[in-house]
């Protein structure tokens, strides 16, 4: 027996199971929820990896995908690169390829981030979007996504956090436990879905534990940037270039 | 379009966009919200489950400091054979360095923090608590969370646990009353797990290496095997928010159920001497085999200890430091009387204690009187024990009610009948020849060899 992977199956089944549920209207509701704040997220993260996403041929991973929202801005930011967007849930996938179906550079893969089926070292860039917090094993995907890292390559990691103002922090908290969830409710069909949201956020480690996880994997060059008052956080690790 | 250069930094500008939308939405569902909550809610208890099936529990109580105590389903009952020791020794490795964090960091943040911890590992479960002023709580948590989801069990931390390990198993087995103890567990169950030592004995303490560490922390520390109780003067809510980020990290496993085949019971009264030829006298050890938590009879087995005690206390005038406990498990738990006698009184001594318990049977002793030293409440330790302990021992399935203490006359002659029973397994250490002479003539006498 691999005691290593007990119990995961559960998790992950649950929550794909729950994204598929509300694959049709995410985006919609995503842009409503986050008062389309979230584009400006997405925007910083496809500023931070100017770096190494500017030459041509690079080539950048975009797990846990979703509707593909990431994966399509680094296109658009990056016209020379390559990107792969990964993501488990089937029905997001097939959303994610509506919108991006004329551009033969970007693919589309079904899969698990935290054993993802690519070789070490071969992308550029690696990002994930509002999913590690998702993932069965924290550990595993940061391990994953430093492995899939070509030397000195950069991840950036973009999630929910912690906001660092008190009131702020009062106000999205009675935001994110009493609204949203009956918002998301009503318009997904499924409450449940926006219920895990808050808590799989509150259950997610802080700006700073984050950080210190992404040095237990092995990246260099940890930052992270608080986003609107720290509703969202962006954590940047490099790998070490031989 | 042209845009107007804004008046403040653009950063500045999104956030105050941010907190004013969250506002608004906020203020705007206010009433809707407010429909379900609850008017009356207990705001000195506060329980949730996280995703992750961690348990959390966190009360308010009385006193200056708070008090964390985690239970774990990793309990010596599951040593693999041939690694008894197993269960005890990971538990003290998980402060030996976890996350980022070293050993050393660990001790000083709990030291700075003016913080004690203990960590114990008994049969059932692996008890970790701590505690330190109320203002400190977050530091007890960051170094709780890092031992419980992320030890490094590095190798030269197991060889240094398995010297101390080893030394002390060899001490153990020198001492006549170690030896006592470790020879009653081995006659009364045998091959079963509960027939080894929690701390092991020096060859699996040998064997054990980095890979079982790992395997076992990788088998029974999960979040749904884990029960995290808080009480002190401190908010639970706040309390409840610090756990959250620090614990949801902690990974889920398959529950091991304990399905050992329970020991055999025993059907006559058995003798057998551990030789041990230096010190003077027997260190004598009389046990039964009685039902283990889930009993019924739970309590009264309980109650029954410290009343065969005073009973047996004017029996056996020439016995020194007599004790009587009732070791609880999960499985079938051993009730045992100890002391320590001269040998030439070791017979008399014997023979007392089977007229006694049958004296006890026969007129079972009456529950007036009966106290109980763990009935939750005092201190916060005390509170956060007893909390865990109540969760952990209902999730686990392993007694429906601990802290049921509603005894009665039947109870403790039901528990009489188990408890005291007339067949008794007996272990003595000490001069053997001396011992079979001073019992030639009333009991058979077996020589038991410990590893």
């Amino acid at each position: 027996m691999n005691a290593e992977t007990v119990g995961h199956p559960e998790k992950a089944e649950r929550v794909r199971a729950m994204f598929d549920q509300i694959a049709p209207r995410y985006d919609l509701l995503n842009h409503v929820l986050s008062l389309n704040i979230d584009k400006r997220w997405r925007a910083r993260v496809t500023r931070e990896l100017a770096p190494v996403l500017s030459k041509p041929d690079a080539r950048a991973l975009d797990l846990c995908c979703g509707t593909g929202d990431l994966t399509i801005a680094l296109r658009r930011a990056f016209p020379g690169s390559d990107v792969v967007g990964l993501d488990f849930s089937r029905p997001m996938l097939v959303r994610a390829d509506q919108k991006s179906t004329t551009d033969p550079r970007v693919s589309l893969v079904q899969g698990d981030a935290t054993r993802v089926p690519f070789p070490d070292g071969g992308f550029d860039a690696v990002t994930i979007a509002f999913g590690l917090r998702n993932l069965t094993s924290v550990e595993s995907g940061l391990s994953e996504i430093r492995r899939m890292l070509a030397p000195g390559g950069r991840a950036v990691i973009l999630e929910f956090s912690r906001p660092v103002f008190p009131l702020l922090r009062e106000a999205f908290g009675f935001y994110f436990h009493q609204i949203l969830p009956r918002i998301g409710g009503i318009v997904s069909g499924s409450r449940g879905a926006y219920t895990y949201l808050p808590k799989s956020v509150e259950e997610f480690p802080d700006q700073k534990a984050l950080s210190g996880m992404m040095e237990d994997a092995g990246f260099v060059g940890i930052r992270f940037r608080n986003l609107s008052g720290g509703i969202a956080a962006m954590h940047v690790g490099d790998r070490k270039a031989t | 379009m042209s845009r107007l250069p804004s008046p403040i930094p653009n950063r500045r500008r999104r956030l105050s966009a941010a907190i004013l939308h969250v506002i608004v939405l906020t203020i705007a569902f206010l009433p809707v919200a407010s429909i379900g909550a609850s008017p009356v809610q207990d705001t000195s208890l506060k329980r949730d489950t996280l995703l992750n099936g961690l348990q959390v529990r966190s009360v308010r109580a009385a006193g200056d400091r708070v008090s964390v105590v985690s239970v774990v389903r990793a309990g010596a009952m599951f040593d693999p054979a041939g690694r008894s020791g197993l269960a005890r020794m990971t538990a003290g490795l998980l402060f030996a360095g976890a996350g980022s964090y070293t050993g050393e960091r660990m001790r000083a943040e709990l030291e700075n923090a003016g913080a004690s911890l203990t960590v114990d590992t008994t049969w059932d479960a692996t008890w970790i608590e701590a505690s330190a002023p109320p203002e400190k709580l977050s530091v007890l948590l960051d170094v709780v969370s890092l031992a419980l989801t992320a030890p490094k069990f590095a190798p030269e931390d197991v060889a240094a646990a398995k010297t101390t390990f080893a030394g002390r198993a060899a001490a153990e087995l020198d001492d006549p009353v170690g030896a006592a103890e470790r020879g009653v567990a081995r006659v009364l169950y045998g091959k079963h797990t509960y027939g080894r030592a929690i701390d092991g004995d020096p060859a699996s303490i040998t064997a054990i290496d980095v890979a079982d560490v790992k395997l076992f922390y990788q088998k029974f520390y999960g979040a749904n095997t884990t029960v995290l109780s808080i009480a002190g003067p401190t908010d639970p809510v706040a309390a409840m928010a610090l756990v959250k980020p620090r614990f949801g990290r902690y990974l889920k496993r398959a529950i091991v159920p304990a399905t050992f085949r329970p020991p055999a019971p025993v059907a006559a009264t058995r003798v057998y001497v551990v030789d041990r030829p230096t010190p003077p006298g027997a260190d004598v050890r009389i046990a039964t085999l009685v039902p283990g938590r889930s009993a019924p009879t739970l309590a009264a087995t309980k109650a029954l200890a410290p009343l065969t005690q005073g009973a047996l206390a004017s029996k056996l005038a020439g016995a020194e430091g007599l004790t009587v406990r009732f070791d609880a498990r999960a499985l079938q738990s051993p009730f045992v009387v100890g002391f320590h006698v001269q040998t030439a009184g070791l017979a008399d001594a014997i023979a007392g204690v089977g007229a006694t318990y049958e004296a006890m049977r026969a007129t079972p002793p009456s529950t007036a009187g009966v106290r109980f030293d763990e009935a939750p409440g005092g201190s916060a330790a005390s509170v956060a024990r007893s909390g865990a302990a109540s969760d952990f021992y209902v999730m686990q399935k392993l007694s429906p009610d601990p802290w049921n203490y509603q005894v009665s006359d039947a109870d403790i002659r039901s528990a009489s009948q188990a408890a005291l029973s007339p067949a008794l397994t007996i272990v003595i250490v000490g001069n053997s020849a001396e011992i079979a002479a001073a019992l030639k003539d009333r009991y058979q006498v077996e020589p038991l060899v410990l590893p």
